[in-house]
């Protein structure tokens, strides 16, 4: 793992990835839809709304896997200092937060005609919109300090202790007595979605991990480049 | 198999759900590519710059 704490050999890889990730990026969206929306059959008791699952769950999904890097990269650069850990967490916020607000937002739009409302505080909706703030305290985080060091110690330390957050998450639906529906796709006793629906949820959760790839990489060096700008300006204003 | 008992209308919340994933991950996949463009050229901009500096010296 070590030799990917270089950003010039990170980068080179991520050029080598990047066209396979937009390649599977336009193939799984591509078929994705097409299934979402001419193949799926309607579901007998939520009708046509189950469509909007199609985007709702998988952008849930990486909503969590997004924070999940954030909090892993987090305890990478505490522990290891690795100089892309940081950097990957810095990264991959803006990413989690419009997923996240994505979940929050395509879920209204199921429930107000599903539920009758478009929001309640139960503990899936409420332990979301957690994870939306954290995000968000996170970015702030990093804009509200000038010393970057110390801005990424403080973002990693409140990545860290929300990460608490993601398993209440997970098991909301099952410790209390929630509106929101148990799991149903990543149960021990297997999906009780039929394959239909299940097919067309997996090609768009494809497509937003693969679509994370591109924006994450994007981001990665982008951050890298500024980081580049900053010592190549303070090597001007020191004249070495 | 279950008879089917919802058949309402829900074009409306289907096609403002689809339509907002779109424009929101549209947004940050191109102020991310964008920023990345940027900051490439200002990077090599001032390697640039340094290079031709230690070439005049």
């Amino acid at each position: 793992m070590h030799i990917f704490a270089n950003p010039a050999r990170f980068v080179r890889l991520a050029d080598k990835i990047m066209p396979w990730a937009v390649v599977v990026f336009i193939g799984t969206l591509g078929y994705g839809l097409y299934l979402a929306f001419f193949d799926s059959p309607i579901d007998y008791q939520q009708g046509e709304s189950v469509r909007i699952m199609y985007v709702h769950v998988p952008a849930a999904w990486m909503s969590m896997f997004t924070y999940m890097v954030i909090a892993v990269s987090s305890f990478v650069a505490l522990v290891w200092r690795h100089p892309l850990a940081q950097i990957a967490g810095k990264a991959a916020a803006p990413i989690g937060a419009a997923f996240t607000a994505l979940a929050l937002v395509t879920g209204a739009l199921w429930g107000k005609p599903m539920w009758g409302t478009y929001w309640v505080w139960d503990g899936r909706l409420t332990s979301v919109l957690i994870l939306f703030f954290l995000y968000l305290g996170y970015m702030a985080i990093w804009q509200a300090m000038d010393d970057e060091e110390k801005a990424g110690r403080a973002a990693a330390i409140l990545a860290l202790v929300g990460s608490v957050n993601i398993p209440i998450i997970k098991f909301s639906v099952d410790w209390w007595n929630t509106l929101h529906q148990p799991a149903s796709v990543m149960r021990l006793d297997g999906s009780t979605i039929d394959g239909s629906m299940l097919w067309p949820l997996f090609m768009m959760a494809i497509a937003f991990q693969a679509y994370f790839v591109i924006v994450f990489f994007w981001r990665m060096k982008l951050e890298i480049d500024r980081r580049k700008i900053a010592v190549l300006r303070l090597q001007e204003v020191s004249g070495s | 198999m279950n008879e089917i008992v919802n058949t309402g209308d829900y074009s409306g919340y289907i096609a403002l759900s689809y339509g907002i994933v779109t424009v929101v991950l549209l947004a940050v996949a191109v102020f991310s590519k964008l920023g990345q463009q940027k900051a490439r050229k200002e990077a090599e901009a001032l390697k640039a710059l340094r290079k031709s500096r230690v070439e005049d010296f």
